[in-house]
């Protein structure tokens, strides 16, 4: 389910649903620009009102994609984290952070582990077993992600129901030395 | 009953029989207050036709406290020279009785005084810059002119806004209150429209340098308008004028009975609202 | 607030030893200001501007947030994992305790005699509740479900067991309602509301994976069988062991029978109303086609 315009995010509006639809992407446009280079791959993409990009299908209609593999450059991740966008001056969250972590209510972040589908067949029981465990995120990696996020996401939940219920809360703190206060009780 | 936390004097007598033994008269003080103190006597001077005193011992308090105690003032009259107590009045403790905030009390001031700043500094664009536009010999000016001064910018926060004035209004009654600067009159009726009588009114009840004299409305009786114009520093307002630069710029504060229950009521209908301010559209209201 | 009392008394008294408070007396709170931090424009602060020489640092080429230097960042090689699917879908109701309620009619911020719902805690300012945020109404929780002490009819929008046990055990009468999200905020700020002179929306009735919360009458679902209802709350009463007491007084129970219509959303007022603040009256429609669909 790729987004067909994921290198541009920045310069483009936020993505809908109804944005994609209207886009017209043929499915073999999404493979990768590693057949042109970066100054080339700027020229060909002109930004225009509705999303649309003329130019580039001009071009690409008469190539054949080499290789079948989507492809991830450097430039990927070399994603700036927004805080004031051209169009409206808001800050946008990374999608990235959004599709793998998740922050509870009392500021930790969640996140699986790395490798937990891969060469299961010379894991151990245990090792699956963990591998499988859902894991914090340390204080500087929590930080970091706290950044990259907008207060929307850091806003507290309050689900009925919620799996992640037990671990909304910190407990036990004292053993830090952690004062955590009680909330405020105005009668 | 309660505590009351005024200072009742003993004799109606001004303090100048005391002063007399120990310094010596000057000579304004010697002329003017012995014949104007016999009230009754003189036929220029209108003395009421009142039941006798007290006529009110209690008020009804609006939201009355059960648990504390409302704090009580002398009601005076402005008919005659001398001060005649004509009875107790109830006032309400959160309003009259509030901790003083004094940093409170500066906010409110320094709000006020922000408010009235209107800044017309500017700068200059391009096109306002002195010089021509025609050949390169009449070159525009490149330094701006009208620089901004910088330190000037007053930003009001807008959080919270409702409750600091009303809090502060409070604190300031309070505070008057007091110290004794606070004084509540059945209405502001004087004989003659004379500023001397007023004048010397203030002067015989300690009333201060400067006196600021509150009604319910801003139309109030004829004979004190035109004595309190003639003087700069006894100011006159009405209960929508009410402020706190105002209240502690003035040495005294004089309260009519109307004025306080208007106060209150409009105070107290705040405090007790369980409205939330709607902060966006503020200053429409 | 505005503090009151023996401790305001005594700084009161202090006060009249003190001179008189006047312009030249007032000052702030120690640490009320904070120093304007300018990182760029100050005295001492020209030529570089606190950026240093040369480099990235000068010359805003930083690299973005969890670059790790071209190396597959941190928050990129970590494993994709839908928490946050449906998100902006899934429904929230914020809490609000027994003891809080307890403690809003001792205070005296509720009427007793009238039924307590979505709208008498909105308006009691001490509940916060935006559909901006997903909130759809109140989550009764079971803190102070032991010392609850007042018998009253109560709507909520979700509730547990032993809530309900709390509340039918002094004699009260307690149901689960579903309001959608447009009644949610006409009631969460109804002087507001008012304000727009808009008719009274017609509440829809919950959406599918909700349905079924609300017509149990295991939950006293608005939906549910009233005879359900009935044994159920027999049921619970047998659980938790206590006996459902009798009302004798006709008002008390006139005021626990009260209950809305489905599509109603405030108590006295049906959809399609609309009140006027300004010309202090209520309209009413007029014409069929308004009646038929806010009567269906």
């Amino acid at each position: 389910m790729a987004a067909p315009m994921k290198k541009f995010t920045g310069l483009l509006p936020p993505l809908c649903k109804a944005f994609s639809a209207c886009c017209h992407v043929k499915p073999a446009l999404t493979i990768s620009n590693r057949l042109y280079t970066p100054i080339q791959s700027a020229r060909t993409y002109s930004i225009l009102p509705n999303g649309s990009f003329p130019l580039r299908r001009s071009i690409l209609q008469n190539y054949t994609p080499l290789v079948q593999t989507s492809v991830r450059t450097r430039m990927d991740w070399a994603e700036p984290t927004i805080v004031c966008d051209k169009k409206e001056g808001k800050p946008q969250s990374n999608k990235n952070v959004l599709k793998r972590f998740k922050r509870l209510n009392c500021g930790l972040w969640i996140r699986t582990r790395a490798g937990r589908s891969k060469k299961l067949w010379r894991m151990g029981q245990q090792k699956k077993w963990r591998h499988r465990l859902h894991v914090v995120c340390n204080a500087s990696q929590s930080t970091l992600l706290d950044k990259m996020v907008t207060k929307y996401w850091k806003k507290k939940t309050y689900f009925v129901d919620d799996p992640y219920e037990p671990y909304q809360k910190r407990t036990k703190m004292e053993k830090f030395g952690v004062d955590i206060q009680k909330p405020k009780f105005v009668p | 009953m309660s505590d009351a936390i005024f200072i009742v004097p003993s004799d109606n007598k001004p303090g100048r029989d005391n002063v007399t033994t120990t310094g010596s008269l000057r000579a304004e003080d010697k002329t003017d207050v012995t014949g104007e103190l016999e009230t009754a006597s003189d036929p220029h001077l209108y003395v009421p036709d009142r039941p006798p005193l007290p006529i009110v011992t209690s008020r009804q308090l609006e939201y009355p406290s059960e648990h504390l105690p409302s704090k009580q003032a002398w009601l005076d009259t402005m008919a005659t020279l001398e001060d005649e107590k004509l009875g107790i009045v109830d006032l309400h403790p959160k309003i009259f009785g509030t901790y003083p905030r004094i940093d409170i009390l500066h906010n409110n001031v320094d709000w006020q005084r922000k408010y009235r700043f209107i800044d017309y500094s500017f700068a200059r664009s391009r096109a306002e810059m002195p010089g021509g536009g025609k050949s390169p010999t009449h070159r525009k000016r490149l330094v701006e002119l009208g620089r901004v001064v910088s330190g000037h910018l007053y930003i009001i926060k807008v959080e919270k806004h409702l409750t600091k004035r009303v809090h502060g209004l409070c604190c300031a009654l309070s505070a008057k209150y007091a110290q004794n600067k606070l004084i509540i009159v059945d209405s502001l009726e004087i004989p003659k429209a004379d500023h001397q009588f007023l004048e010397d009114l203030i002067d015989v009840r300690f009333w201060g340098f400067s006196t600021l004299f509150v009604d319910d409305s801003d139309i109030m009786p004829r004979n004190f308008s035109l004595a309190v114009n003639q003087i700069p520093h006894f100011n006159a307002m009405p209960v929508y004028g009410l402020n706190v630069y105002s209240m502690l710029k003035h040495e005294t504060l004089v309260l009519t009975l109307a004025a306080v229950e208007k106060i209150e009521s409009k105070l107290l209908q705040i405090l007790y609202s369980a409205q939330k301010e709607d902060v966006k559209f503020e200053y429409n209201e | 607030m505005a503090q009151a009392g023996k401790f305001a008394d005594k700084a009161l008294q202090l006060l009249r030893t003190y001179p008189r408070v006047a312009l030249n007396n007032l000052k702030d709170m120690p640490g009320a200001y904070k120093k304007n931090f300018n990182k760029r424009r100050n005295a001492g602060k020209g030529k570089t501007h606190g950026r240093g020489h040369k480099g990235m640092g000068q010359r805003m080429t930083l690299p973005p947030l969890g670059y790790e230097g071209g190396q597959i960042p941190f928050h990129i090689r970590i494993p994709c994992e839908p928490y946050y699917k449906d998100h902006e879908f899934k429904r929230q109701y914020p809490p609000f305790s027994l003891l809080q309620v307890q403690r809003l009619i001792d205070m005296g911020l509720v009427d007793l005699n009238e039924p307590i719902d979505l709208l008498t805690f909105c308006n009691t300012a001490h509940y916060d509740c935006s559909i901006e945020d997903n909130h759809y109404g109140v989550n009764l929780t079971e803190e102070g479900a032991d010392t609850f002490q007042a018998q009253i009819n109560i709507e909520v929008q979700h509730a547990s067991e032993e809530v309900i046990a709390a509340v039918e055990r002094n004699g009260g009468v307690i149901t689960t309602r579903y309001y959608d999200p447009e009644c949610v905020k006409a009631m969460s700020n109804v002087l507001k509301f008012l304000k727009t002179s808009t008719p009274i929306p017609k509440c829809k009735l919950p959406p599918q994976d909700a349905f079924e919360y609300y017509s149990n009458a295991k939950n006293r679902g608005y939906l549910a069988d009233p005879e359900e209802i009935v044994q159920a709350r027999i049921e619970l009463a047998q659980k938790y062991g206590y006996e459902l007491p009798e009302i004798s007084d006709k008002s008390q129970k006139e005021l626990l029978l009260r209950r809305k219509d489905p599509r109603q959303i405030f108590y006295g007022l049906e959809p399609g109303w609309v009140i006027s603040l300004k010309d202090q009256c209520v309209l009413k429609p007029l014409a069929e086609e308004h009646q038929k669909y806010y009567a269906s």
